[in-house]
C-alpha cells in the first residue's frame, strides 16, 4: 500500500491560507486551534518563500517515540493519529514534533478537555468511520468518503499536495521538468529520504524529454 | 504581513537556533498566542461541529424542522447545490452540500475550468454563510442612538412614508440609491429599472469606484470596456506585467493559471510600490512611485520605439494616433525624466521592455492600482497603448486582462444601477428609454413623467464616490433641484469610501438612511456613533433590513473574464432576511408601480412570500440588453453549462462537445459561461467571445476586431480598420461601420430577413433591433462583426487627455514635481457637482503639506478579506487569521519614529483624520510610502465603535479605516475616488 | 587477592555494552491502529462519499484515490 503524503512546493504557494481555512470548514475547528498554518520565510524581502505546515505524518514519528501512553499509532497508509480516548494532554508530543503540529487547545479538544488535537489527514480516528463520535473528536473522514485532505484539493494554485506518495512525485517532476531546475520545495528531504534536502534523489529526479 | 502570526524577526530567530528549541518555541507559541482572544468568540460548543451549527439553525429555521441531532452526518438524504464564490471575480465554482436544508458540507468542483476546485482563504471559508451567526437578524430602526427591532411590515410602511415625503418635497433626485456589485444579474438590473421608475439617475454601486477609469478608458480605446481575455488565457502567455494588481492577495486563484504559464517560460514582470506577495513571485519586481504608472509605461514606450521593437503591421492595420504617441514619448519621456518622475533607473526599464519584445504575446494585467488615482483613465489607457504598440490585444496569450474585485462587479456594471446609462451602457438619450420602456412593457411618456423634470432624464446622476457632496455642497452649487436627502445603502461598505470624516457628517446630515445588507453593521455604526451636534439632522430616520446572501437565491453572475454563471439556491434565507429582489418588489408595491417593474416576471413563494423569477428577469436582459451581447445568455444554457462544466477545456474555455443530459443541449462549440459578447437570441447560439478582438477566429467562433463608435473619419484620417484586417471569413474584407437596417440594404442583404425580421428591424441598428435578425443575417451568412470593424484609438479625443499625460495626485510629498506635472483646472459642473482639481493642489503645495504629512499613504487587500470587510471579518475562519489593522513602515521610517514593530501607531492625515493602528515594521515598502489594508471598520480615530453596532451583529474583528483618514480627489472622466496616493504621517501611540 | 577471571571480565564488560548500545539503538515504529478501528476503504455509512468506487473493496479505494489526486491536484492533467 502507497504512504501517503504531504508536499508542499513554495515555487507555488502563496501565502493565501486557503488550507488553513478548508481545514477549519471540513472540521469545524474552533477559534485557536490551527491544524495547519502557513509559514512565510524573507516576508517582504526578495526570496519570500511560504511554506503550509501541519503534521507531516512521519515515518519515524517523533511524537510517536515520546508519548508517555502510546496514544498514537499509523494506519495502513501511513496516516499518524492518535487515540483522543488514550491521551492524557501532557503536551510531550508537542516538545518533540519539529513542526508544531499538535494543537492544545483551552477550551476543550473537541468536546473532550485538554486533550491534543492535530492534523489527521482527513483519516479520523480509532472510532467508526464518518461516524459522530470520530467526527466530534477527530473531524471528518475523507479517505474513508474516496476523497483526500481538503487542504490540498482545495489550494489556490495547487502548491500543497496530498495523497499517495508516489503520486506526489509524480506530479511534483513534472513541474520540475517545465520548471527546468530541481525541486526546491520544502520538505521534499525528509519526505522522500534524499541525499540532500530540498533537492530530489536520484530515483525521483526529472528524466527524459519534456512531456 | 500576518502580524498575528508571524514577522522576518521570528523566522530570523527560528534560523538560528538549534530545530529542536524552534521547534520548542514554535510548539509553545502555537499552543498560546490567540486563546485570549477567544473571549468573545465562545465556541466551545463548536466541538459539536455542524451539529450545534444546524440546531442553531433550526431555532429560526421552522420551515427546515431539522429536529435531527444527526444533521451533518449524512445520514440522511444530501443535496448538492453548485454555486460561486461571492468573494472576488475570478468566480470559483463550489458544491455545497445542503442536508435536512442546512449547509453542512463545502467540496471544491474540480471540473470548473476557471478555478479547477482551487480556492483561495476565503472561498474555502464560503460554508460560514450557512451560520451567519454575526448577520442582521431582523430590520431594525435607530431610536435614541440604539438599534431597535422592528417588524417588516413596520419597516417598509414606514420607509415609504419617508420616500413619499422626500419625494413631494424635493423630488425623485433627492433620493439616492447606492447598489450593489455583489447583487447578481438580475438583482442589478432590476434595481436599475426600479430607480429608473422611481424617477432618478440618481443611482450608482461599487464599479465607480473600483474600475469605472477602466471602463470609460478601455472602452473608448477599442470598443468594450472589459477584461479583454481570461484568467485562463494567461497559459498561453509568453511574458505578464502586473502593473498596480496584487493578484496573489486579490485574486489568489488566477495564481494557479499564471504560476502554471510560468511554469511553462512566461516571465513574470511585477511593478508596484510595494514588494507584494504577488512581486515575490516574478522574475522581475519593479518599485515605482504611487501614482507613477503613465512615466513607467511611456518609459517603457520609448524603448520600443526607439528600438523598433513596435508591432509596425498592426499598429497601420488597426491602431489609430500611434503617431502621435509615439512623437510624445520620444520627445517627452526620456529615460532621465523617466526616472525623475518614477524612479525606476534606464536600465531596468530598459530591461523589462526587451522582456516584453522578447516574449509575445504578453499580457497587462492591472487593477486598482492603476484606477484609483485622478488621472486613473489617462493611466489605463498608457497600457492599453503599450499593448497596442506591441501588437497584443485580440491575440490569445495578450489583451489586457483587468482583474475586477467583486463577484458580480462586472456583471453590476454591465446591467446594473449606472447614474450615466441604463442597462447594457445604452446612454441616457431618448432613443434608449424609449427603447427599454418597449422592453419593459410600459409606456415611455410615464417614466418621463416619474423624473423631476424631461431633461433630469438625459442627466447623467450624481456618483457614489460624491453622494457625500450631493448632501453637505450648497445646493445652488448642485445642478439638481434639491440637495440629496435620502440615501439607500443596498449591498456598499461606506468604508469602502474615502473622505470618512466628511461622510459621517453626511450621514448626520441625512433625513433618511436605509441600509439594506446581510451584514449592514459599518453603516450601521457609523450613523449610530454620536458626531458633531450641529451636524445632526434632528428628524433623521435610519433603518437597518436584512439581506439574504447570494447563497439563499438563484441568479447568474458574471466573472471578471466575462463568463456568466448560474447560482443554484443553497439554503432559504437565513434568520428574518429576504432576497434582494423581493425587497425590490415589495418597496415597488408601497410605492405604487409594482405591476410596472415585475409585469414580465412570475413570481414565485420565498418564506410564504412573492418574489419575481430570477430566470424571468435574465430572460428579459437578454431581449433588450443587444449592445454587449447579454441576449445569448439564457438561463438554460447558463444552467447547462453549470451541470456540465468538465466538457469545457481549461485553456481555451472551449466546450469539447456533448449533451447536456437534463435539456438534450448541445454544447459544441459553446465557451464556458458564454464570455459577453454573446450575441443575437439563445437559438442563434453565437458561442461567447473568449478573447475580445481576435480576428484570428471567425466570428461565430469568439472571433472579432475593434468597434466602429467614434466615426469614420477624424482630420482626413480613416478610423476603420485598414483593408486585409478583419475577422476570419469575413466577406467584408475593409473595415466598415456598425451594422444598421440601412448598411444591410445597402449591402443588398436585407433579404435574407425573415418578413418578421424585416418588420422588426426597419430603420433599427444592431442594438435596437428586437428581433436579432440584423445580427443573424451579418454575423451568420457573411462573417461580419455587427458592431464595425475600425481601428483602435491611440489618441482618445473626446478625453480631456487625448494622449495620456502624467498629472501628480492632488496630495503629495513631491512638491517639486506637483509643479513640473501639475492637476487638471477645477471643474464647475461635473456629474452635478462642483470639482476640484487645481486649487486643492495648489493650496497643498502653499501650505506645505509635503512637509507636514512627509510620506505616501496609499492601500490595498488582504487575501483573507473582502472589500469593506464587514461580511468577511464577521467570519471566525477568517477572521482569526487578521486580527488587527496595522500598517507597514519601511525600517528606515521606523527607526527615525521611534517605532517598533507590534507597537501602535497614530496615522495623521490632511483632513485631520487620526488613526490608531498596529505597525508592522518592513522592507515591503520603500521609505517613502506607508501602506494599510483597507478592509477595516469599527474602530474610529481609536476608538472602538462597538457600543453603536446593533446588538450581535458587529463583526468579529474591527479596526481602524484607512478611508477614515483618505483626503479629497476624483478622476477627470468618471469620478474615481483617489485612494492609491494620498499622504500621512506616522508617530508612535 | 583473587582476581576474577578474565573471561568473566570480558563477558561482563561485553554484556554491559551491548545492553548499553541496545539503550541507544532504535526501536522499529510498530504502533498499529486498534483493533476496534476501521480501515478507511472500508467507507462509511454516510451519503457524503465520493461516487465512483466500491465501499470495502481495497483496490478499488486505492485506485479512486490515485485517480482523484491527477484529478484534484494536477492540472498538467487537463492543461499541457
Amino acid at each position: 500500500m502507497a504512504r501517503m503524503k504531504f508536499v508542499c512546493d513554495t515555487e507555488r504557494c502563496i501565502e493565501c491560507n486557503s488550507c488553513v481555512t478548508a481545514c477549519k470548514n471540513e472540521h469545524e475547528v474552533p477559534w485557536g486551534v490551527n491544524r495547519r498554518r502557513v509559514v512565510t520565510l524573507n516576508d517582504g524581502v526578495p526570496g519570500e518563500h511560504s511554506i503550509s505546515v501541519a503534521c507531516m505524518h512521519c515515518s519515524d514519528a517523533p511524537c510517536m517515540a515520546v508519548c508517555p501512553v502510546n496514544c498514537f499509532y499509523r494506519t495502513d497508509e501511513g496516516v499518524v493519529l492518535h487515540d483522543k480516548d488514550v491521551c492524557i494532554g501532557c503536551g510531550y508530543c508537542s516538545y518533540a514534533c519539529p513542526f508544531g503540529a499538535p494543537q492544545f487547545p483551552s477550551q476543550g479538544t473537541f468536546g473532550v478537555r485538554g486533550k491534543m488535537d492535530k492534523c489527521t489527514f482527513c483519516a479520523g480516528g480509532p472510532e467508526d468511520n464518518g461516524s459522530e463520535a470520530e467526527f466530534e473528536k477527530y473531524g471528518r473522514n475523507r479517505l474513508a468518503e474516496g476523497k483526500l485532505p481538503l487542504c490540498a484539493e482545495m489550494c489556490s494554485t495547487k502548491a500543497l499536495l496530498a495523497g499517495d506518495g508516489d503520486v506526489v512525485a509524480d506530479i511534483f517532476r513534472t513541474r520540475v521538468v517545465n520548471r527546468g531546475k530541481g525541486a526546491e520545495v520544502w520538505g521534499w528531504g525528509t519526505a522522500y529520504a534524499s541525499r540532500q534536502a530540498g533537492q530530489p534523489n536520484v530515483a525521483t529526479e526529472p528524466k527524459g524529454e519534456k512531456p | 504581513m500576518l502580524l498575528t502570526k508571524k514577522t522576518t524577526d521570528r523566522v530570523a530567530q527560528h534560523a538560528a537556533s538549534s530545530s529542536f528549541i524552534a521547534g520548542l518555541q514554535r510548539g509553545l507559541s502555537n499552543a498560546l498566542p490567540t486563546l485570549d482572544r477567544r473571549h468573545f468568540l465562545r465556541r466551545s460548543g463548536l466541538g459539536l461541529g455542524a451539529g450545534l451549527a444546524a440546531s442553531q439553525l433550526t431555532l429560526v429555521q421552522k420551515a427546515a424542522a431539522s429536529t435531527s441531532a444527526k444533521a451533518g452526518m449524512g445520514t440522511s438524504q444530501v443535496h448538492v447545490r453548485r454555486t460561486v464564490c461571492t468573494h472576488c471575480s475570478v468566480g470559483c465554482a463550489v458544491d455545497a452540500v445542503v442536508e435536512n436544508g442546512v449547509w453542512v458540507r463545502q467540496e471544491a468542483v474540480f471540473d470548473s475550468p476557471i478555478n479547477l476546485g482551487a480556492h483561495c482563504a476565503k472561498g474555502a471559508a464560503l460554508r460560514e454563510h450557512g451560520h451567519g451567526e454575526f448577520r442582521l437578524r431582523y430590520p431594525m430602526k435607530l431610536v435614541d442612538g440604539k438599534y431597535q427591532r422592528i417588524s417588516w411590515d413596520t419597516a417598509l410602511s414606514e420607509i415609504t412614508e419617508k420616500l413619499k415625503a422626500l419625494r413631494e418635497a424635493s423630488g425623485p433626485d433627492s433620493v439616492y440609491w447606492i447598489g450593489s456589485s455583489k447583487h447578481n444579474n438580475e438583482q442589478a438590473y432590476l434595481l436599475r429599472k426600479f430607480v429608473s421608475f422611481w424617477g432618478s439617475n440618481n443611482c450608482d454601486h461599487q464599479a465607480r469606484i473600483c474600475h469605472s477609469t477602466t471602463v470609460a478608458g478601455v472602452a473608448n480605446t477599442w470598443g468594450y470596456g472589459a477584461m479583454t481575455n481570461s484568467y485562463n488565457d494567461m497559459q498561453n502567455s509568453k511574458a505578464a506585467l502586473f502593473i498596480g494588481s496584487n493578484a496573489a492577495e486579490a485574486h489568489p486563484v488566477s495564481m494557479l493559471h499564471m504560476l502554471h504559464a510560468k511554469e511553462t517560460g512566461c516571465k513574470m514582470i511585477v511593478v508596484d510600490p510595494r514588494f507584494t506577495r504577488t512581486a515575490a513571485k516574478a522574475d522581475e519586481y519593479v518599485r515605482i512611485r504611487s501614482g507613477s504608472d503613465i512615466p513607467f509605461l511611456f518609459g517603457l514606450l520609448y524603448h520600443i520605439f526607439k528600438n523598433g521593437w513596435e508591432d509596425k503591421k498592426y499598429i497601420n492595420d488597426r491602431v489609430y494616433g500611434m503617431e502621435q504617441i509615439r512623437a510624445e514619448v520620444l520627445a517627452k519621456w526620456t529615460p532621465d525624466k523617466v526616472e525623475e518622475a518614477c524612479g525606476v533607473p534606464e536600465d531596468q526599464v530598459f530591461k523589462v521592455a526587451s522582456i516584453l519584445n522578447a516574449h509575445r504575446p504578453g499580457t497587462v494585467v492591472w487593477c486598482m492600482g492603476q484606477t484609483q488615482h485622478t488621472i486613473g483613465n489617462a493611466i489605463v489607457r498608457a497600457s492599453c497603448i503599450l499593448q497596442l504598440a506591441l501588437g497584443n490585444v485580440g491575440k490569445s496569450g495578450g489583451g489586457t486582462n483587468i482583474f475586477r474585485g467583486h463577484d458580480n462587479v462586472q456583471g453590476a456594471t454591465d446591467v446594473g444601477p449606472n447614474p450615466d446609462s441604463l442597462p447594457g451602457y445604452y446612454g441616457l438619450a431618448e432613443g434608449s428609454w424609449k427603447h427599454f420602456a418597449n422592453a419593459w412593457g410600459v409606456d415611455f411618456d410615464w417614466i418621463k413623467g416619474r423624473f423631476a423634470t424631461p431633461e433630469m432624464m438625459s442627466k447623467p446622476g450624481i456618483t457614489v464616490s460624491r453622494w457625500i457632496d450631493g448632501v453637505l455642497e450648497d445646493a445652488e452649487q448642485i445642478d439638481q433641484n434639491s440637495n440629496l436627502r435620502g440615501v439607500f445603502f443596498w449591498g456598499h461598505s461606506p468604508n469602502s469610501q474615502t473622505r470618512g470624516l466628511e461622510m459621517k457628517r453626511a450621514m448626520d446630515k441625512l433625513d433618511l438612511l436605509v441600509v439594506v445588507d446581510p451584514y449592514p453593521s459599518a453603516t450601521a455604526a457609523m450613523a449610530a456613533m454620536p458626531g458633531r451636534a450641529e451636524d445632526l439632522n434632528p428628524n433623521r430616520a435610519v433603518y437597518l433590513l436584512p439581506a439574504a446572501t447570494q447563497f439563499e437565491t438563484s441568479g447568474s453572475c458574471t466573472a471578471s473574464n466575462r463568463s456568466l454563471q448560474w447560482r443554484e439556491k443553497v439554503i432559504e434565507p437565513l434568520w428574518e432576511s429576504r432576497s434582494d429582489h423581493m425587497i425590490m418588489h415589495q418597496f415597488a408595491e408601497k410605492l405604487g408601480f409594482a405591476n410596472e417593474l415585475s409585469k414580465n416576471y412570475k413570481m414565485q413563494s420565498v418564506k410564504g412570500m412573492q418574489e419575481p423569477v430570477p430566470d424571468d428577469i435574465l430572460r428579459e436582459i437578454n431581449r433588450c440588453v443587444w449592445t454587449i451581447g447579454y441576449t445569448g445568455h439564457s438561463p438554460e444554457r447558463l444552467q447547462a453549462h453549470m451541470r456540465n462544466m468538465d466538457r469545457f477545456d481549461v485553456k481555451t474555455l472551449k466546450s469539447k462537445g456533448g449533451i447536456d443530459a437534463v435539456t438534450g443541449y448541445d454544447l459544441g462549440g459553446d465557451y464556458f459561461g458564454l464570455p459577453w459578447p454573446c450575441y443575437g437570441t439563445p437559438e442563434f447560439k453565437h458561442p461567447g467571445t473568449p478573447n475580445l478582438y481576435d480576428t484570428s477566429k471567425h466570428v461565430m467562433d469568439g472571433g472579432g476586431n475593434f468597434r466602429a463608435n467614434f466615426g469614420v473619419e477624424r482630420e482626413g484620417k480613416s478610423l476603420l480598420a485598414e483593408d486585409g484586417s478583419h475577422s476570419a471569413g469575413a466577406e467584408i474584407t475593409t473595415g466598415y461601420p456598425e451594422l444598421s437596417a440601412k448598411l444591410l440594404q445597402d449591402l443588398g442583404w436585407w433579404g435574407e430577413l425573415t418578413d418578421a425580421e424585416k418588420v422588426a428591424a426597419e430603420g433599427k441598428n444592431w442594438k435596437t433591433d428586437s428581433s436579432g435578425g440584423l445580427i443573424r443575417v451579418f454575423m451568420k451568412n457573411h462573417g461580419c462583426y455587427p458592431f464595425g470593424n475600425a481601428k483602435a484609438r491611440a489618441v482618445v479625443w473626446n478625453f480631456p487627455d487625448p494622449i495620456p499625460q502624467h498629472r501628480e495626485p492632488l496630495y503629495g510629498n513631491r512638491a517639486d514635481l506637483q509643479v513640473k506635472y501639475p492637476t487638471h483646472e477645477d471643474k464647475k459642473n461635473f456629474w452635478r457637482l462642483p470639482t476640484l482639481y487645481l486649487s486643492v493642489q495648489q493650496k497643498n503645495i502653499a501650505d506645505k503639506i509635503h512637509e507636514k504629512f512627509p510620506l505616501v499613504m496609499t492601500s490595498g487587500r488582504l487575501v483573507e478579506y473582502e472589500g469593506g470587510g464587514e461580511e468577511t471579518r464577521s467570519n471566525p475562519w477568517l477572521a482569526e487569521l487578521q486580527q488587527e489593522m496595522f500598517i507597514e513602515i519601511n525600517p528606515k521610517v521606523a527607526a527615525e519614529k521611534g517605532i517598533r514593530n507590534g507597537e501602535r501607531a497614530w496615522v495623521s492625515t490632511p483632513t485631520g483624520a487620526r488613526l490608531n493602528v498596529q505597525a508592522l515594521v518592513t522592507e515591503r515598502v520603500g521609505p517613502d510610502t506607508v501602506f494599510m489594508p483597507f478592509h477595516f471598520s469599527g474602530r474610529w480615530q481609536g476608538a472602538d465603535m462597538l457600543e453603536h453596532y446593533p446588538k450581535g451583529a458587529a463583526p468579529i474583528v474591527r479596526g481602524e479605516a484607512i478611508n477614515t483618514g483618505t483626503t479629497y480627489g476624483y478622476d477627470s472622466v468618471t469620478m474615481m475616488q483617489e485612494t492609491k496616493t494620498t499622504v500621512c504621517n506616522v508617530e508612535k501611540a | 587477592m583473587n582476581k576474577i577471571p578474565r573471561f568473566v571480565q570480558l563477558t561482563a564488560s561485553c554484556a554491559t555494552l551491548v545492553f548499553l548500545l541496545i539503550g541507544c539503538g532504535e526501536r522499529p515504529q510498530t504502533a498499529r491502529p486498534p483493533a476496534h478501528a476501521q480501515a478507511p476503504y472500508k467507507g462509511t455509512s454516510s451519503h457524503f462519499v465520493a461516487p465512483g468506487w466500491e465501499q470495502g473493496n481495497k483496490a478499488s479505494w486505492e485506485s479512486q484515490l490515485r485517480s482523484r489526486m491527477q484529478n484534484t491536484q494536477n492540472e498538467y492533467s487537463k492543461v499541457h
